[in-house]
């Protein structure tokens, strides 16, 4: 799912690698800066942990939160992104790309050393891309790595085959790295599901039971210091509401889950409070572009002024989310077009349009029909998100006030994920089975605006989350362009005229983003900071501020 | 007549063991024959749901390396002497062996259906002893469809609600957890861990205490009209004395073996209320396999409970004569 | 001997009340829309609603009238019930007057798979089965029957057998009877009680089937049955908030109430069944 962004043209990546070392000594991002207090140390720290997470290596780790976070409590990276979603350097003192942006230098900490003791040099970032390009892991693709060079042991310079402007954030500020004298001898890394792994970062993994706890313990030799919380017990809770109810009832300090809204006004009081914010995290209504009646824009465009996003953020997040756009980009992103940002509910257009196409309800029984075809279909939604389940049927009631039938179809995640790709398949993967379908994708997809081109573009291999089976070769242009602009000025331009035509075109229509709600308990450890549109699983907060 | 108990008993073990031996080899044959009857890819069964995306040739040898291109026949026998081998598959969402999963997890839920067996067993019968004993009586009456009543709850809600209530609002009982985090040894982990079985186990014998009941109070009941009962009774003999001497040890052959087929639908009820309480067992380890698509797991958690089903039941069949009074008089 | 006799008056009681109650949820699946005081889908109120005066259980996270999906369940609930029941009772009931009557080869296979299917553990297989087959009523009424027909059909399978060699069906054979004859004249009247006490426990089995999978997430959430309420009610923290008063606690004792039920009525045909054969061997 996570994908990165492809070549980007030169320059780019030296504006990128100017800011971040503007950013280098600046200490704003941590969260009670200025006080010069010794902060107490704590011993310990419950943290309930609702995802099934395995042995927490770069092969075995699961979910993207908390999983990924969980694990780089014990690996460190090259650079780690602040709470506002910029990348500061981190491992790394310093890093810079030359003129070409085919170069980038990186210069590492001095005295970083791994739990046990060896020292982390050059040599274990350049093991780490090789050992990562031989075992590939979707959320580090690093085929556009030429190679790594060790001038020193505090040195590495990566040579790029194509500039890349996010090459900061991914993998700079995202790949962990390993220690070469341990993984170099191990063959089959997916199996690594019992060992535990040995990593440079603030936090040790000293146990780990599956489906019951992962206990770390604080790297007391850790070059950023020591952590403020010597020990962090995280507990598997199978059901979110118990792990809720275990953070109300004090078995708990903090919970890997964002809340339901309801609970929101209940867990900010009595010693609790929330940190939180506006999700990047979406619910899509997607519609099978090559398949009849979703093949017509303005049969699509009818099915999208047919919903009411405003009410379902009223009512399935009892207001605690964002309505999404009918210009695909989140309203809060620096590309958004503010001339697609609004979708509202038009039952007027939406039967003018349907009328246009010829559908009427001729046997009166509230459905539009154009001879045998009748405008009844299966609205398939993933059935474990009990928000999302409700969303759908509040769609199809707004949607057959215009004579469309839809029936939600709650299938479970894997079916559900399985069915919604369009007919013609990408690539190699599965042929899906669906006409319409309320879909999920992470933040990422609003983080990073090339996402707007794998999610729309007709070619199979730029495409790759068409998810909707649209083609179009304007848009395919406008997509590749954008990937080549020079300023942000120029691409900000060019994704605004993409939006423009998804608005006109709707393939799918971003509909709302529920609210992120963290609850933790304020007297186990108040320095939780919300990481935009991801959690407060961090490791950064633990740390002490310099 | 020792000798003769001796025979006896030894046919009986000649006649059963072999139809259980039977059970178990169509159990194994089920496990075998669901994947490949069920809509569904044994590619992805075996590569997990991404496989599809995989290049043909990598299936290919996958497919080859575990024997999937061989006939089914072949596949059939090799499966089965696997089986006999004690290997159960490979988890994919694990990625290790089934066999090493189900055996951390058994012995939660052994130790949950366990407690739950033996306290509800106890419960039920002195229960209906004491119901046996007043029988007819307003209470009596009431007594049945008290326990009709609870027999007829989903045990799953009866766990909820003794989570909300001793679990949140008392706080007497952790709400989640077969055993606290905290490292704890010896006698305080054993503590630790009573407390955490603490109300999944009461769920479960709330749910399945009706049903010991009823049936301990109806074998009773056919013991006392008896005529030996009648002795005792016009010898004198105190109704409790009766109940406790004589009409119980008559009654306890029916009940036994009846507690005994019951651990099949208690280990099912398990599974519900371990997702409940979070609880580690094997229950939880099957939800999660389900909802992952991990059809390897999914068919050795089932097979293995099947398994332990056979065998205690097989273990009521043949403790059969031992319980019955007429063979020990 | 006033004291059975005093039993069996209770006994009839429980079986009024049994038959009262599933009377009740009867009406309420075959009118419930109309006696419900709103429509079970309708957004009635606003979301989370306490119980008031207007709505007597409060409403749902998106404003559903509680009272009323309660009202609305029972036709799912005793729809599944009964269309599972039915099915196995029927179809096992069939393998078993075959088994019985053809012997041999079918009736040891058959038989062997009888067996497995009253050991197998119910719950766990019906979550393998729930995780291959799709989401939905008539599957789920499907798996249900599936788990449940080995008990009729053992059942039936006995009294053939034992019918074959009575002597007046021994009688009708010798005049060329065939087995369809055979199985209408005598098996039918024979096995029609037993069948029908087993139809009731099958019944209470499956609702309890269908609310236990709705809960962990393998039933169908958009289906307003007493199980998906509870489903989101859990979801919906009904736990914190204290709505699992009027939200978790009356569904669950509406399906604690109607297999109740069904097993009071189980009980009263059970005893007049067995007073019937116990005359029937005398004759």
């Amino acid at each position: 799912m996570r994908r990165k962004l492809l070549a980007l043209v030169l320059g780019m990546g030296l504006v990128v690698a100017g800011c971040a070392s503007d950013d280098d000594g600046d200490d704003n991002a941590q969260p009670t800066p200025g006080v010069t207090t010794t902060i107490p140390q704590i011993p310990t720290l419950r943290f309930a942990n609702t995802s099934a997470e395995k042995n927490l290596t770069p092969w075995t780790q699961g979910s993207g939160y908390p999983g990924y976070y969980m694990m780089t409590l014990v690996y460190d990276t090259l650079a780690w992104i602040n709470p506002d979603g910029k990348p500061e350097p981190w491992l790394a003192k310093e890093y810079s790309a030359d003129p070409t942006g085919l170069r980038w230098t990186v210069k590492l900490h001095e005295g970083v050393t791994f739990h046990d003791g060896r020292p982390l040099t050059s040599a274990d970032v350049k093991f780490t891309v090789e050992y990562l390009t031989k075992n590939a892991r979707p959320r580090w693709i690093l085929t556009n790595i030429d190679r790594v060079e060790t001038p020193d042991p505090l040195t590495a310079v990566f040579v790029l085959k194509e500039p890349k402007a996010s090459f900061v954030l991914n993998p700079l500020a995202d790949l962990p790295i390993i220690p070469q004298h341990i993984w170099s001898s191990i063959e089959k890394p997916l199996d690594q599901t019992t060992q535990l792994p040995i990593g440079s970062g603030p936090y040790r993994l000293v146990e780990y039971v599956e489906n019951q706890v992962h206990r770390f313990q604080a790297n007391p030799g850790y070059f950023k210091g020591k952590p403020i919380v010597d020990e962090i017990v995280m507990p598997y809770i199978a059901t979110t509401q118990a792990a809720f109810t275990a953070v109300q009832s004090g078995q708990a300090d903090a919970v890997s889950v964002s809340l339901t809204p309801e609970l929101k006004a209940q867990f900010n009081q009595g010693g609790l409070k929330t940190a939180g914010g506006s999700g990047y995290r979406g619910w899509y209504l997607y519609m099978n572009n090559g398949r009849a009646p979703f093949d017509k824009a303005e049969f699509r465009q009818a099915m999208a002024a047919a919903v009411n996003n405003d009410d379902i953020v009223a009512t399935a997040l009892l207001g605690a989310g964002a309505t999404g756009s009918p210009g695909f980009a989140h309203r809060s992103t620096p590309w958004s077009n503010p001339a697609t940002r609004e979708g509202r509910l038009d039952l007027n257009k939406a039967r003018s349009l349907l009328d246009g196409l010829g559908y009427r309800d001729t046997n009166n029984d509230g459905v539009r029909e154009m001879g045998t075809t009748k405008l009844e279909f299966d609205l398939v939604v993933r059935n474990n998100d009990p928000v999302a389940v409700r969303a759908a049927e509040l769609i199809s009631q707004s949607v057959a006030m215009a004579g469309v039938k839809l029936n939600v179809a709650a299938l479970d995640q894997t079916t559900a994920g399985a069915r919604t790709w369009p007919d013609y398949a990408i690539g190699a993967t599965p042929k899906g089975d669906y006409t319409i379908a309320l879909f999920s994708w992470a933040a990422a997809v609003q983080q990073d605006p090339d996402f707007l081109r794998s999610m729309f573009h007709s070619s199979t291999t730029l495409g790759t989350l068409n998810r909707a089976g649209y083609k179009n070769t304007q848009y395919d242009d406008l997509a590749d362009q954008q990937t080549k602009a020079v300023d942000d000025a120029t691409r900000n331009r060019i994704l605004g005229q993409m939006q423009d035509i998804l608005a006109k075109d709707m393939p799918a229509y971003a509909l709302f983003y529920p609210d992120d709600i963290f609850p933790y308990k304020v007297s186990a450890f108040d320095r939780w900071v919300y990481y935009k549109g991801v959690g407060i699983l961090n490791k950064a907060p633990l740390l002490a501020p310099k | 007549m020792a000798g003769r108990r001796r025979r006896r008993r030894l046919r009986r073990f000649a006649v059963r063991v072999p139809q259980y031996v039977l059970i178990v080899l169509v159990a194994a044959t089920a496990n075998f024959a669901l994947p490949r009857l069920m809509p569904g890819n044994p590619v992805e069964l075996l590569l997990g749901e991404d496989a599809n995306r995989l290049p043909a040739e990598t299936i290919e040898k996958e497919l080859a390396d575990v024997g999937l291109d061989q006939p089914l026949l072949t596949q059939y026998g090799r499966y089965m002497s696997g089986l006999a081998q004690g290997d159960l598959g490979y988890s994919f969402r694990h990625r290790r062996a089934v066999s090493t999963l189900l055996r951390e997890r058994l012995p939660w839920t052994i130790l949950l259906v366990g407690t739950a067996l033996v306290v509800s067993t106890i419960l039920g019968v002195a229960l209906a002893a004491f119901a046996v004993w007043r029988r007819g009586r307003r209470r009596d009456v009431a007594s049945i469809a008290v326990f009709t009543f609870l027999e007829s709850t989903p045990p799953f809600w009866i766990g909820l609600l003794l989570l909300i209530w001793f679990g949140a609002n008392l706080k007497w009982f952790p709400l989640f957890g077969s055993v606290s985090v905290d490292r704890t040894t010896g006698l305080a982990r054993a503590g630790d861990i009573g407390v955490h079985l603490l109300l999944p186990a009461a769920t479960l014998v709330l749910a399945s205490v009706g049903a010991t009941f009823l049936l301990a109070r109806a074998s009773l009941l056919g013991v006392v009209s008896e005529d030996y009962v009648l002795v005792a009774r016009a010898k004198g003999l105190r109704e409790r004395t009766i109940a406790i001497r004589h009409a119980l040890p008559a009654a306890s052959l029916p009940i036994a073996t009846s507690v005994l087929l019951r651990v099949g639908s208690l280990a099912g009820g398990a599974v519900i209320v371990e997702r409940v309480f979070s609880y580690r067992g094997v229950g939880t380890l099957m939800l999660e396999a389900s909802f992952g698509r991990d059809y390897p797991l999914l068919q050795g958690g089932l097979f293995v409970l099947t398994l332990i089903v056979v065998g205690v039941n097989l273990l009521g069949d043949l403790l059969y004569p031992r319980l019955d009074p007429r063979v020990r008089r | 001997m006033s004291r059975p006799r005093r039993l069996r008056r209770a006994t009839r009681t429980l079986t009024i009340l049994g038959g009262v109650t599933l009377a009740v949820f009867g009406v309420l699946a075959l009118f419930g829309s109309a006696l419900a005081p709103f429509d079970a889908g309708e957004r009635a109120g606003r979301p989370f609603l306490e119980p008031s005066r207007d709505h007597l259980l409060g409403t749902d996270d998106i404003g559903h009238d509680i009272l009323s999906e309660l009202i609305g369940g029972a036709r799912v609930s005793l729809l599944i019930g009964l269309a599972a029941a039915a099915i196995a009772v029927v179809g096992g009931g069939l393998l078993g007057a075959v088994a019985g009557y053809r012997r041999g080869a079918v009736d040891a296979v058959l038989m062997r798979t009888v067996d497995y299917a009253l050991v197998v553990p119910t719950i766990p297989l019906l979550i393998v089965l729930a995780s291959y087959l799709e989401r939905g009523m008539r599957s789920q009424i499907l798996v249900v029957a599936v788990l449940l027909w080995a008990e009729p059909a053992r059942i039936v399978r006995s009294q053939v057998l034992s019918l074959r060699e009575r002597t007046h069906v021994l009688a009708a054979r010798t005049f060329g009877a065939g087995a369809p004859y055979l199985i209408r004249r005598h098996v039918v009247p024979a096995v029609a009680p037993l069948l029908i006490a087993q139809f009731v426990r099958v019944v209470s089995v499956a609702i309890l089937f269908e609310v236990a999978l709705s809960f962990v997430g393998l039933g169908d959430p958009v289906r307003r049955s007493w199980g998906s309420m509870i489903q989101f009610a859990t979801d919906r923290g009904a736990f914190l908030t204290g709505a699992w008063k009027w939200w978790i606690v009356p569904p669950g004792l509406c399906v604690a109430a109607v297999v109740c039920s069904f097993a009071f009525v189980g009980l009263g045909l059970e005893e007049r069944f067995d007073r019937r054969l116990a005359r029937g061997a005398q004759g």
